[in-house]
């Protein structure tokens, strides 16, 4: 046997679940045909809107065909299985992932890496280069601006995939998380900005999304991608995404601590 | 008949029954459900908040809810009675369609009876009723007995439509073992597009929505047939009478389609 440093365990996950995915070609088409659409529908709903306006508040359209773009092509690619404790609670699974010299969350943060390298590439990509071609995007401030906000779009996975692990650590108390994830999944609509750029959204309404977790995962990207905001802002940014990465890892290492007590596994 | 509505209760009743063993999390789904299906059209009331925009297509926000109620309403109906047929491809592949025809009854009927999804009926359901009041308060629409009579058919029509594309693409199960993630690709995706106005996506588009899966005589054409907005003039007058008999129609044809595919199936055998 190999000796091979524990760090490898994590990656192999990672290449697991990349690997795995390749397996389920046809589903994978009809993806991103769906994420193609959707942007599409979204755009020419956007474009009736502007009828004989070439902006509003200061917004073009090609603004907002950047802002789908980078939050619902590119995050899309964000794969977080909210059902996964669930299902290994459910079918008691868990128990042999105990056992292991493996520590646990670090290997769904792994899987979930995974996965979303393995979107990035071969879900987005596509989708990417459909959705330009077809309604455009706004080409990025300057290439530092475009590096800057890549930096934030991994902070905002960070954020993303935090959220994600509290849902599913409401699997120990909670038997089907389903209805928790589908109504964050309305929030993330409403106030990520992803379908519903955030500048669209009323002063209050916006005021109360720039208080959730939901604000720092895609918006700051495309703020900074579209050089919105200034050095100061950008660093501003970036802090908030660092505070909301810290208190929701804080509440999921809570509740998987105290789940885990909770948790009995039948039968053998 | 009598005996049909008897069974179906029954089968109903189990159905709930085993959801409501788990109280909170059959409230949540419902909840959720309806939270998730709302999600569309309050992003466009938040925008029609922030900008004074008159309208999309001289739409405004009130007709615009009014369309939208059209398709959970009805929806909210459908699923009660075809939720097995909407991933009917499981059952095919795996076996348990042979249960239904040991069975003394329509095979049809007891897809239809032994599967109601009452969470996303109650969530669709609810929302087409509040959206529905909702608009019909604030729009200029004169109930006489021909608009009522119109309005009761339409419901009926789209109910029929949709039903027909959900039988349809579970009878090409027979056929193809992926029929059912298609119909859930293209069964969705049009679905919300059919939540604005018709004119306002490309051609090809429209040109889908009305003749390969005909959501506009869904919602866009009734509330046409109410509202009379400019648009119309794009389409020929007499679609906004079509809903109810192309809903008796399509259901036909997709019964008689359904007739034929079952002929050819063999069991995957255990």
């Amino acid at each position: 046997m190999t000796n091979k440093p524990l760090g490898n365990v994590y990656v192999a996950f990672a290449k697991k679940r990349f690997l795995s995915s390749m397996a389920y070609r046809f589903n994978h088409w009809m993806t991103i045909l769906s994420s193609v659409f959707s942007v599409f529908i979204f755009f020419n709903l956007y474009r009736a809107l502007y009828y004989g306006n070439t902006e509003l508040d200061g917004i073009t359209l090609s603004m907002v065909a950047t802002n789908l773009i980078i939050s619902f092509i590119i995050g899309d690619a964000f794969a977080m299985d909210d059902d996964f404790l669930r299902n290994k609670i459910n079918n008691g699974t868990i128990a042999n992932e105990f056992l292991r010299p493996v520590n646990f969350k670090l290997r769904i943060l792994a899987e979930d890496l995974g996965q979303t390298i393995f979107n990035l590439i071969f879900r987005s990509g596509p989708a990417f280069l459909i959705t330009v071609l077809w309604i455009g995007m706004e080409p990025p401030k300057s290439s530092g601006h475009l590096l800057l906000s890549m930096i934030a779009l991994i902070f905002g996975f960070l954020v993303c995939w935090n959220l994600s692990f509290i849902v599913q650590s409401l699997a120990f108390w909670i038997i089907n998380v389903w209805s928790i994830s589908t109504i964050k999944g309305v929030l993330f609509s409403l106030l990520s900005g992803c379908i519903l750029p955030l500048w669209f959204l009323p002063d209050a309404v916006r005021t109360i999304a720039s208080f959730t977790p939901f604000e720092s995962i895609y918006f700051g990207t495309v703020e900074i991608y579209l050089g919105l905001v200034n050095e100061r802002e950008i660093v501003a940014i970036y802090c908030k995404q660092w505070i909301w990465i810290v208190l929701l890892y804080l509440i999921g290492d809570f509740l998987w601590k105290h789940g885990q007590k909770k948790l009995i596994v039948q039968g053998g | 008949m009598k005996d049909a509505i008897a069974m179906f209760y029954q089968y109903s009743r189990v159905t709930m029954k085993s959801w409501f063993q788990y109280r909170v999390d059959a409230l949540l789904r419902s909840l959720a459900v309806f939270l998730r299906e709302a999600t569309g059209i309050i992003s466009i009331i938040l925008v029609f908040t922030k900008f004074d925009v008159s309208g999309i297509n001289n739409w405004n926000i009130n007709e615009l809810v009014f369309l939208y109620s059209f398709l959970f309403s009805t929806y909210g109906v459908l699923i009660i009675f075809f939720t097995g047929l909407l991933d009917f491809g499981k059952t095919v592949q795996d076996g348990t369609f042979d249960r239904f025809l040991l069975r003394p009854r329509g095979v049809l009927f007891q897809i239809i009876a032994s599967d109601a999804d009452w969470f996303a009926a109650i969530g669709h359901g609810t929302l087409g009723i509040v959206l529905f009041s909702y608009a019909t308060s604030k729009i200029e629409v004169i109930w006489n007995l021909g608009n009522i009579l119109y309005l009761a058919s339409a419901f009926v029509g789209a109910i029929l439509i949709q039903g027909a594309m959900f039988l349809f693409f579970a009878s090409l199960s027979f056929y193809f073992v992926k029929a059912s993630n298609v119909h859930g690709v293209l069964f969705w995706n049009l679905r919300n597009i059919a939540g604005y106005p018709l004119s306002i996506f490309p051609k090809i588009l429209q040109y889908m929505l009305m003749y390969v899966a005909p959501f506009a005589f869904v919602n866009y054409f009734p509330a046409q047939f109410l509202l009379r907005n400019d648009d119309i003039v794009n389409y020929p007058d007499i679609y906004l009478y079509l809903t109810p008999i192309l809903g008796i129609v399509m259901y036909f044809c997709a019964y008689c389609f359904w007739r034929v595919a079952m002929k050819r199936y063999k069991s995957t055998g255990n």
